[in-house]
């Protein structure tokens, strides 16, 4: 057989390869966050599905996840349900509203707290549960991930080792779900398994808080598909609803140098 | 749904024990002991505390005398004429039942229970010769728990017309409730159903009315409204040809149809027909039955009147809950009485096993075995419980729970493995006993012309994820969440869990009601947002201290946020929270939401009782 009969025959191979990687894979789809200036940075306009998103904030209290629920919300237009994997047991429901998420669709998974379980015993044969509430946590995240009947998962993630991440980007695009990981900056320096990172910051902290209106900040720092857009996203949180806006840049003050007619 | 009611209920199994005990007098009256607890001496019959417990507190709100002594429970028709009645002293029934005749001195050194009555020959005097008339009563001590034990045998009796059949859920129940959603047809029809059911239920000497309708709260109103005391009704003798057959055709007359034995009411018709029926037949507690009654409520047809928003500020959350059960506002189901004749595997062994692969693989051999069963006798199972016997005697139970019923081994099997990996076992098993318990198989209706099942797959999906959660890590781990209307912000949320309790199956039709409101998107759902308030999202679960006792009412310019010092620059509030003083958890607090050097956004709080602070949300 010649050279290039073999290459063919390879290229052939791998091709059937990829079609069948392709079929057990499920498709994304791209949906508008419905905030203008986040959308304009993102690859396509919007969040895709079956992809594993990290929301990245500086300092607790910025509303990182505040936005990240936000910017699901029209995810669940689709068929299922929003799952909140709450290991710290501190998620607090009712704020999820403001952000035009229906309680009806939500459903909240906690794992029990390791005082709660029952506790390990001297004889080695039987000791099977010595695991806490974290390893119960990143499970609950890799099952939920796994559930075609789940449509996104948020869960607030710091510790997680690249092993795990691989496991949920596998899970996610084998099943279609969208796993939101809202975590501090002090991953930043660990490497991504994401589709998407984004960044959370405030807006000159010094000034910010003076209004009733609060001014945030939202970069993307990776994305798999390549960065097209270098900019920000500037929210605004109205702290009278709580509900996050989206605001456009000012137009340049200059005056135009001809004129218009 | 249907309801069998029976009608004077504790002297009707009082009735029945005399009958097997060979001796049946006409004349009954059922009282109560000196102490509260003291209701209840059958000690074969499996007592549960806290039913026995809440038919004592309910039978002391309706009868007083209750609560002070000994008094009469119930009396049969004959009791009745005599002038013995519910809530009378038992001291004043015996001398009210059993008049002291004049010159009779006798008698009355006799003790009260085996006082015969003076012959009329030996007595000329008129008074005399009334009270030789006069029927003697028999009192006897009233056992509750004995009365719900025969309700749940008449319930293994019934069985054969529903596969689910469960009790009243209310106190001193004296009824029962069967789903025979699908079984009209087998017996031709639900009205032959019925008739057959009655018939059955004479046959074996008890008396009984029988309602048809849709919802559990119509079938037990209709079943529970008489316009003449229950202890002086006259037994229906009626032949089963006088079912009332009602179709909306035209109003009947419901004093009448109220007597029959057996009520069938169309599709649709419940709240017409139970709209003229007394508010007493609504469930509701007897506080907000005062209430109604103060306000002139006096039937449930003025019920619904009522505007439904102000309910929940002028009653109790059961009686709007009931509210919206008559109005089918609201889901009911019944709570399924556990079967005589219940599926069950067993396994035991003279070599003990003492590894978890091994444990596991009975499991394993035991679950075949009674998804077999199930298959075979057409349902499905909704809970599995098994005992582990170790090798010191010790039992240790083990349950586990499926969202949807099912009839898979595979899945059955998979969460009692995750489940066995909580249990905390330590030595060896000699024997393991598996019990199921089964309810119907839930009917999957088709809502696509073009992909039948499509709908069904997630829901599946999510049904198997939270069956596997929820027997891993618990079944509080995994819930629906549920807004309360109280101020207060650690209660204004409530955590319902999917599979709230293993030993219940009666919410094996609300799962599914709850799977589909989870997984299709519902445009009413969506709040609105200028309806809420801005609300921390991560909420702790108890308010960290910050500081003391502050007299300047402000918080220190530095504060400990989860292990690390914040540098405080503005506070915005504050947002008064002042309410149930009338609990125990009393909330007086001005909240504030704070700002810390970089940005972040905290919600502290002032106690003004003790003028501390604490740090209670952040928004994250």
């Amino acid at each position: 057989m010649s050279a290039a009969a073999v290459r063919t025959k390879a290229i052939q191979s791998l091709q059937r390869q990829l079609l069948a990687t392709r079929q057990t894979q499920t498709s994304q789809q791209i949906i508008p966050t419905g905030l203008t200036s986040v959308d304009t940075i993102l690859p396509h306009g919007g969040l895709p599905t079956a992809s594993l998103i990290e929301w990245v904030f500086d300092d607790v209290g910025l509303h990182a996840a505040s936005i990240a629920l936000k910017s699901i919300a029209p995810m669940l237009t689709l068929p299922g349900c929003l799952a909140i994997v709450d290991e710290r047991h501190d998620f607090h429901a009712d704020a999820a509203r403001c952000h035009g998420i229906p309680l009806s669709r939500m459903l909240l998974i906690r794992p029990a707290r390791a005082a709660c379980l029952p506790s390990t015993t001297s004889h080695s044969r039987f000791v099977r549960q010595a695991s806490g509430t974290h390893s119960d946590a990143l499970w609950a995240l890799e099952q939920t991930a796994r559930c075609p009947g789940v449509r996104v998962v948020l869960t607030f993630l710091e510790l997680a080792s690249s092993a795990v991440m691989r496991r949920l980007q596998l899970a996610v695009e084998r099943s279609g779900v969208t796993i939101v990981l809202v975590r501090p900056a002090s991953i930043l320096h660990q490497p991504s398994f994401a589709d998407l990172r984004l960044h959370v910051t405030v807006a000159e902290p010094a000034l910010a808080g003076l209004t009733a209106r609060r001014r945030l900040i939202v970069r993307l720092l990776r994305s798999r598909h390549g960065l097209q857009h270098t900019g920000h996203a500037q929210l605004e949180v109205d702290h009278e609803t709580g509900a996050v806006h989206s605001i456009s840049e000012l137009a340049d003050s200059m005056p135009a140098t001809a004129p218009a007619f | 749904m249907l309801c069998i009611r029976f009608p004077n209920w504790p002297i009707q199994c009082l009735q029945q024990r005399l009958r097997s005990e060979g001796e049946c007098p006409p004349s009954l009256a059922l009282h109560t002991l000196h102490t509260a607890a003291a209701g209840s001496t059958d000690r074969t019959a499996p007592r549960r505390a806290s039913d026995v417990d809440a038919d004592l507190k309910y039978l002391r709100a309706v009868f007083p005398t209750a609560s002070t002594g000994p008094a009469v429970v119930a009396v049969s028709r004959d009791a009745w004429i005599v002038g013995v009645r519910p809530g009378m002293p038992l001291a004043e029934a015996r001398s009210m039942a059993q008049p002291l005749p004049v010159n009779s001195r006798a008698s009355h050194r006799q003790p009260p229970q085996n006082r015969t009555r003076p012959s009329a020959q030996k007595s000329d005097s008129p008074r005399a010769a009334n009270v030789a008339t006069t029927p003697n009563v028999s009192f006897h001590e009233w056992m509750p728990d004995s009365d719900r034990h025969t309700l749940a045998a008449v319930a293994e009796f019934t069985r054969r017309y529903a596969p689910v059949v469960g009790m009243d859920s209310m106190p001193l129940p004296d009824s029962l409730l069967l789903d025979i959603t699908g079984c009209g047809p087998l017996f031709g029809g639900e009205a032959a159903l019925a008739e057959l059911l009655l018939r059955d239920l004479k046959l074996a000497d008890w008396t009984a009315r029988i309602a048809v309708a849709d919802t559990i709260a119509a079938v037990w109103a209709l079943t529970h409204t008489e316009h003449a005391p229950p202890e002086v009704r006259r037994n229906s003798r009626r032949s089963a040809s006088n079912v009332s057959r009602r179709t909306s055709s035209g109003p009947t007359d419901m004093h009448q149809n109220h007597d029959l034995p057996i009520q069938i009411i169309p599709p649709g018709m419940e709240q017409q027909e139970i709209s003229s029926l007394p508010i007493a037949a609504s469930r509701l507690p007897l506080k907000d039955l005062q209430i109604l009654s103060h306000l002139g409520i006096r039937s449930i047809g003025q019920l619904f009147s009522l505007p439904r928003e102000d309910l929940p500020s002028r009653l109790s959350a059961v009686a709007v809950e009931r509210f919206h059960q008559l109005h089918s506002l609201a889901d009911e189901f019944i709570d399924p009485l556990p079967e005589c004749n219940p599926v069950a595997a067993a396994w035991s062994s003279e070599y003990p096993v003492n590894s978890f692969d091994d444990i596991r693989q009975v499991l394993q051999h035991l679950v075949e075995s009674v998804a077999e069963q199930i298959a075979r006798r057409h349902v499905a199972c909704s809970v599995l419980t098994c005992d582990l016997t170790c090798a010191s005697g010790k039992k240790l139970p083990l349950s586990a729970g499926v969202v949807k019923p099912t009839q898979s081994a595979e899945l059955m099997f998979e969460v009692l493995s995750l489940r066995l990996e909580t249990l905390p076992l330590s030595e060896p098993v000699t024997a393991i006993s598996m019990a199921v318990q089964a309810v119907p198989i839930p009917v999957s209706r088709q809502r696509d012309l073009f992909s039948p099942t499509e709908h069904i797959r997630p829901q599946e999906e999510l049904a198997t994820l939270i069956a596997r959660l929820s027997n891993r890590m618990g079944p509080q781990s995994v819930s629906t969440i549920r807004i309360q209307a109280d101020p207060r912000p650690e209660h204004a949320i409530v955590l319902d869990p999917v599979i709230a309790n293993a030993d219940s199956a009666a919410r094996a039709p609300q799962s599914e009601h709850i799977l589909q409101q989870l997984t299709e998107s519902d445009s009413n759902a969506i709040p609105d947002i200028e309806c809420t308030l801005p609300r921390p999202l991560r909420l702790l679960a108890t308010p960290q201290l910050i500081a003391g006792r502050d007299d300047d009412q402000h918080p220190p310019a530095r504060i400990p946020v989860l292990g690390k010092q914040k540098q405080i620059i503005e506070l915005h509030g504050p947002e008064r929270i002042q309410t149930a003083w009338w609990t125990d958890e009393p909330c007086h607090r001005d909240y504030y939401r704070a700002v810390t050097e970089s940005g972040g956004q905290l919600w502290i709080f002032r106690d003004l009782q003790s003028g501390k602070w604490y740090l209670h949300g952040l928004y994250d």
